[in-house]
């Protein structure tokens, strides 16, 4: 075989397997995902320690009542 | 006959004499079998496979998004218990820190503090709600009204009423103070004068306040 026709043989092989790698790589890193959904996450901490302190400021408040809610 | 039958003769005879020797159909068979599996990877083995890895891919994606999910969900479920939990707490909160400008509230309670104090409270003015401008880090939804007050007391219940209005549960920002005492610019009072006598105490300060967007849906 003419060795023009097999070098041109090879460097066809070789694109084509870079070519195959490249798809399974994008393939394998989700490139081809159509799947997007994000989620927000928060903090399951309601602020406890904070809540917890209310009651130890409460009487330091000496008038509290809805009826002054500037309405 | 013309050049293209001559041709096509020819390759057929060229053919024939590669099949005619057992090495040449080797060759033929092994090059065809080469042929068809490069087809076949190329055509059907590659995509199946790379169809497989995307599918993986998607599964990986889904799966961890149903874990955030359920993540969300156990956090959320967190939180109703806390609430459930705090709801007195929350409504102390809600009073101490609300949504809204109550001026009506301080001005009750600032008033209860100074008479609790033998002081009175002689003015009281408001700012409209605006973003604090002395304390740069709070955060964006929290607002400030400035909120100046007078109040008339001895100097022995000052103390007392700052140590209250400090452990007041709003937070209220002391900016500033300023003394008089209507003696002050005609003479210089002796110092058990100082302390008898009652000092106009100016006090400028600012409280604050969630300001929630009216567009922000409340769970009830």
């Amino acid at each position: 075989m003419n060795k023009t026709w097999l070098n041109m043989i090879i460097i066809a092989v070789i694109t084509l397997a870079l070519y195959v790698a490249y798809q399974f790589y994008v393939s394998v890193n989700g490139g081809n995902l159509s799947f997007n959904r994000n989620v927000s996450s928060i903090s399951p901490d309601l602020g406890s320690e904070v809540l917890e302190n209310m009651s130890t400021l409460e009487p330091n408040a000496p008038i509290h009542n809805d009826a002054l809610n500037n309405k | 006959m013309d050049d293209g039958e001559d041709r096509k003769l020819s390759l057929t005879a060229r053919i024939n004499k590669i099949l005619s020797t057992t090495q040449g159909r080797t060759y033929t068979t092994v090059a065809a079998t080469i042929l068809i599996v490069v087809l076949m990877a190329v055509f059907a083995i590659i995509p199946a496979y790379i169809s497989i890895t995307d599918q993986v891919a998607a599964n990986q994606a889904k799966t961890e998004y149903i874990a955030k999910l359920i993540e969300k969900e156990q956090a959320i479920t967190s939180l109703v218990k806390q609430r459930d939990r705090y709801t007195e707490a929350i409504k102390l909160l809600d009073l101490f820190l609300g949504e809204k400008v109550n001026n009506e509230y301080m001005i009750a309670n600032v008033n209860k503090i100074a008479e609790d104090h033998n002081c009175t409270v002689t003015t009281f003015s408001f700012d409209k709600p605006q973003t604090s401008k002395n304390i740069k880090t709070l955060p964006m939804m929290v607002s400030s009204v400035g909120m100046s007050f007078t109040v008339n007391c001895k100097i022995e219940d000052i103390k007392g009423f700052y140590q209250q209005i400090n452990d007041f549960p709003t937070p209220i920002y002391i900016i500033t103070v300023n003394y008089t005492n209507k003696t002050d610019s005609k003479s210089l009072i002796a110092f058990g004068d100082s302390i008898n006598s009652r000092f106009n105490i100016q006090i400028a300060t600012e409280y604050y306040f969630w300001n929630v967007p009216s567009t922000t849906i409340k769970a009830t």
